[in-house]
């Protein structure tokens, strides 16, 4: 699935439009610890989280993340923003756990490929 | 006779408790050999070890500096700092060992997953650390 197609599924809001929203995801990974998450993270998905500071830039960037999701509605500072922005991720926040938000993201992924089958 | 082996050299600086600009030594690296058309998985495995032990250099011993070395089939990758040392290397090698203070891991790091994590990535790795005087992580990646 297109990133900016699971976008219009759920609720989230774009804080910042990287430079690919056309990016096909595959699934997700959730995590807090940015070793876990550098280490482990698949350029095909999303990584949820509720860290918002600038080393998510880093840890987003050397690993090729499809998007960030900020989750329970983390919020991302300016000069953060500003820094993904140069480059080119796509951050979103949304008002959902990150337990919520990965199932309903692994539901979407479900769905499509359900539709697909059917063609 | 030999022909010498034309090699790219890059040099950072990498200050101590510096979060904001963390991660911008291996960022650069991470260009430089994307731009030489390597195979991104080996791009990214040579990103990752960097990365943490750049980030080991920040945090645990007030800065360093990181010197890359690319040859035409490897890349050596050395960060030092003139920090406190590892006293027990088997045991930071342990993967959770950690004694990061709390406000690296409010920001999402002291997984004690970082000194692993190079050995996984890395086609060789290794630590030169005395106490009181400093630590030096040598790292090797092939490109096949
Ligand atoms: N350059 C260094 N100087 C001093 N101590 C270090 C250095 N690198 C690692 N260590 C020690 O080894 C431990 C484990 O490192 P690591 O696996 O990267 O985990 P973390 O950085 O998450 O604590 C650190 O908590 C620290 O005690
Ligand atoms: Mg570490």
């Amino acid at each position: 699935m297109k990133l900016e197609k699971l976008f219009s599924k759920m609720p989230c809001q774009i804080l910042c439009a990287g430079s690919d929203l056309k990016r096909t995801i595959r699934g997700g990974y959730a995590c807090d610890m940015l070793s876990w998450v550098v280490s482990r993270i698949d350029s095909g998905e999303i990584w949820l989280t509720i860290l918002n500071s600038v080393n998510v830039v880093a840890v987003a960037t050397l690993s090729e993340c499809a998007c960030v999701m900020l989750t329970e509605s983390v919020e991302m500072e300016a000069d953060v923003l500003s820094r993904a922005k140069e480059k080119g991720l796509t951050i979103v926040t949304t008002p959902l756990t990150t337990y919520e938000a990965a199932v309903s993201i692994s539901r979407l992924l479900e769905a499509e490929q359900t539709t697909a089958g059917r063609n | 006779m030999r022909m010498a082996v034309q090699t790219v050299k890059l040099s950072f600086q990498i200050r101590g408790s510096d979060f904001v600009n963390a991660g911008e030594a291996s960022s650069n690296t991470k260009k430089a050999l994307s731009r030489i058309g390597l195979n991104p998985s080996v791009v990214k495995r040579a990103a990752i070890a960097m990365y943490e032990a750049e980030l080991n250099a920040m945090i645990h011993a007030g800065g360093g500096q990181a010197d890359v070395e690319i040859f035409p089939d490897h890349v050596v990758i050395q960060i030092a700092d003139r920090g406190p040392g590892i006293p027990d290397v088997d045991l930071a090698m342990q993967a959770g060992w950690s004694t990061a203070p709390d406000i690296a891991r409010e920001m999402g790091f002291g997984a004690g997953m970082g000194l692993p994590n190079i050995k996984k990535h890395a086609d060789d790795m290794r630590i030169e650390t005395i106490v009181g005087q400093g630590t030096t992580i040598t790292i090797h990646i092939l490109f096949a």
